[in-house]
């Protein structure tokens, strides 16, 4: 809910909505939130923040049903000098218990202006902890609305494979109030390749917020979306829309270019020992992006990665940086001693070592007992 | 040799799944305006429920419709609706379905009291079965979103 402040509050029901529990405060300052159910209690929710002069795109996510204490306050998805909107989230859980991947998509505009729009997205692999870079996955300087849903294929049980997206372009430029509604997937083997990206209709409609005319679903394992238009070929330049359409088709085939083309080449192993004292290895595996034809990053080569390995500590501070530097293809084994960047033994506890090779990110959990 | 067999083959996947693409054919579910918002969701035996913010037959009354296809989306039917007097709007609809209990859910934002957000359940045969308030106050609401937990479907969540 937002108010004049703005800020958000959850507010739930545990009897199929007979009653409703009082209302928590959980962010000051935040506006347009959007809010994915996980699994086993996790919540994801993102909205706008403002910051700096412009908006960005904050997380926060809750282990427990929404219940007051519940949240944690993550980092932040972008911090960049663009306005940063209407935030959608989709969590995709590979195996039912597994750290799920989760992925966000907004618009993404100079501040105060509509063009170039462009509809960024990140990805974390572990429940929002750590966030990629910022990606765009679709750009425009012709159409000043851009508008996504991200869902999640849920009834096939686990694991899941895809986040969808689905979005929508347009604007309002008499006589052209033509929309484009595309559609594209995504999978943690390869968090940057969405597969399937095509215009799935071009239609006439128009709409102050494109985000209320373009929703995606599933219709028995297909893949589907449904948006209000005008009776094609009807008159474009009427006040209403006229109908709800609704398109659904199969996802088979590409199964079999996923499987035979996209390579997860990027790996962040466990380390051995764990726990360790004082010393214990890190294996991890740097690949090759690739991409097809029609997807999105046609510059994608066979080049050397920028990477580096980083341990944090709980607090999510820096403590030492293992690896900073451009690195071709191939498995890497680096040893950590225990030592922070000034040569000093760390005290024993927890630590996360985080890999981040261009688009790849990973992190993962050592203990240090002394 | 190798190369030039992974780029015809490439090129077959291609070709057939341009054609998969172009074969792509659009349902309607309704006629008459969209004022407000749509939502969509489907329910764990593959059945798919639609709704639009509307006029009530044609008058300027907000209602909120609801359609059902069994089908996978190729046929629809309407199955339920709410309405209500001409000086309250409804916009952002976010329909649900719980995994147990039979249930669907309909939340929308309604233009009195600042703002309100209000639940409709049905069952999934479109049978009514309650009103509820979530949030009604003096806070002003613009925007919410919802969502339900598909395991149990015994936590409804908005923020």
């Amino acid at each position: 809910m937002e108010d004049d402040t703005p800020d958000l509050y959850t507010i739930t029901s545990t009897d199929y909505g007979e009653t409703w529990d009082n209302e928590v405060l959980v962010y000051a300052f935040g506006s347009h939130p959007d809010i994915a159910y996980g699994r086993n209690g996790y919540v994801y929710l993102v909205f706008e923040w403002p910051g700096g002069g412009d908006y960005d795109i904050g997380f926060i996510r809750s282990t427990d049903y929404c219940s007051p204490g519940s949240w944690v306050d993550l980092e932040a998805l972008t911090d960049d000098s663009y306005d940063d909107t209407y935030p959608k989230v989709a969590a995709l859980h590979t195996l039912p218990d597994s750290i799920p991947y989760v992925w966000v998509a907004y618009n993404d505009a100079p501040v105060g202006e509509y063009t170039p729009m462009n509809l960024g997205y990140a990805y974390s692999c572990n429940g929002g902890e750590f966030w990629s870079k910022n990606h765009i996955l679709d750009s425009s300087t012709a159409w000043n609305e851009m508008a996504c849903d991200l869902w999640t294929e849920r009834n096939s049980g686990y694991p899941s494979s895809y986040v969808n997206v689905c979005y929508f372009m347009g604007g309002h430029f008499p006589p052209f109030y033509h929309a484009h509604i595309f559609y594209g997937r995504v999978s943690s083997t390869n968090p940057t390749y969405w597969g399937w990206l095509h215009e799935k209709a071009t239609w006439p409609t128009q709409s102050e917020d494109g985000r209320e005319i373009c929703q995606g679903t599933y219709a028995q394992g297909n893949c589907a979306i449904m948006w209000a238009g005008k009776d094609p070929p009807g008159d474009p330049f009427g006040d209403d829309f006229q109908n709800l359409y609704f398109t659904t088709w199969s996802t088979d085939v590409e199964e079999e270019i996923t499987e035979g083309e996209v390579r997860a080449e990027f790996s962040l192993s466990a380390n051995y020992p764990n726990p360790f004292n004082p010393t214990t290895v890190i294996h991890y595996t740097v690949g090759s992006p690739q991409s097809f034809d029609f997807a999105q990053d046609k510059s994608a080569v066979r080049r050397p990665v920028y990477t580096t390995l980083k341990i944090h500590n709980v607090l999510g501070q820096l403590v030492r940086t293992l690896v900073n530097e451009p690195q071709e293809a191939g498995t890497y084994e680096v040893k950590w001693d225990g030592r922070d960047e000034n040569a000093n033994e760390v005290s024993s506890g927890i630590y996360f070592y985080r890999l981040e090779a261009g688009d790849f990110v990973e992190a993962r959990k050592m203990l240090l007992l002394k | 040799m190798f190369l030039a067999k992974d780029k015809a083959v490439r090129l077959l996947l291609l070709i057939l799944f341009s054609l998969l693409v172009s074969t792509a054919t659009f349902a309607q579910i309704c006629t008459g305006p969209v004022s407000g918002g749509i939502s969509v969701d489907y329910d764990t035996s593959g059945n798919v429920y639609a709704v639009r913010c509307s006029t009530w037959q044609g008058a300027n009354n907000a209602c909120v419709l609801v359609y059902k296809s069994t089908d996978g989306g190729a046929n629809w039917s309407y199955l339920a609706d709410f309405h209500v007097g001409p000086t309250v709007t409804f916009s952002h609809p976010v329909v649900l379905t719980g995994s147990t209990g039979d249930k669907l859910y309909l939340f929308l934002l309604r233009s009195d009291q600042n703002g309100m957000i209000q639940m409709l359940r049905f069952s999934q045969s479109g049978t009514p079965e309650g009103i509820y308030y979530v949030k009604a106050g003096t806070d002003t609401i613009t925007y919410f979103s919802a969502c339900v937990d598909y395991e149990n479907g015994d936590h409804l969540m908005v923020v």
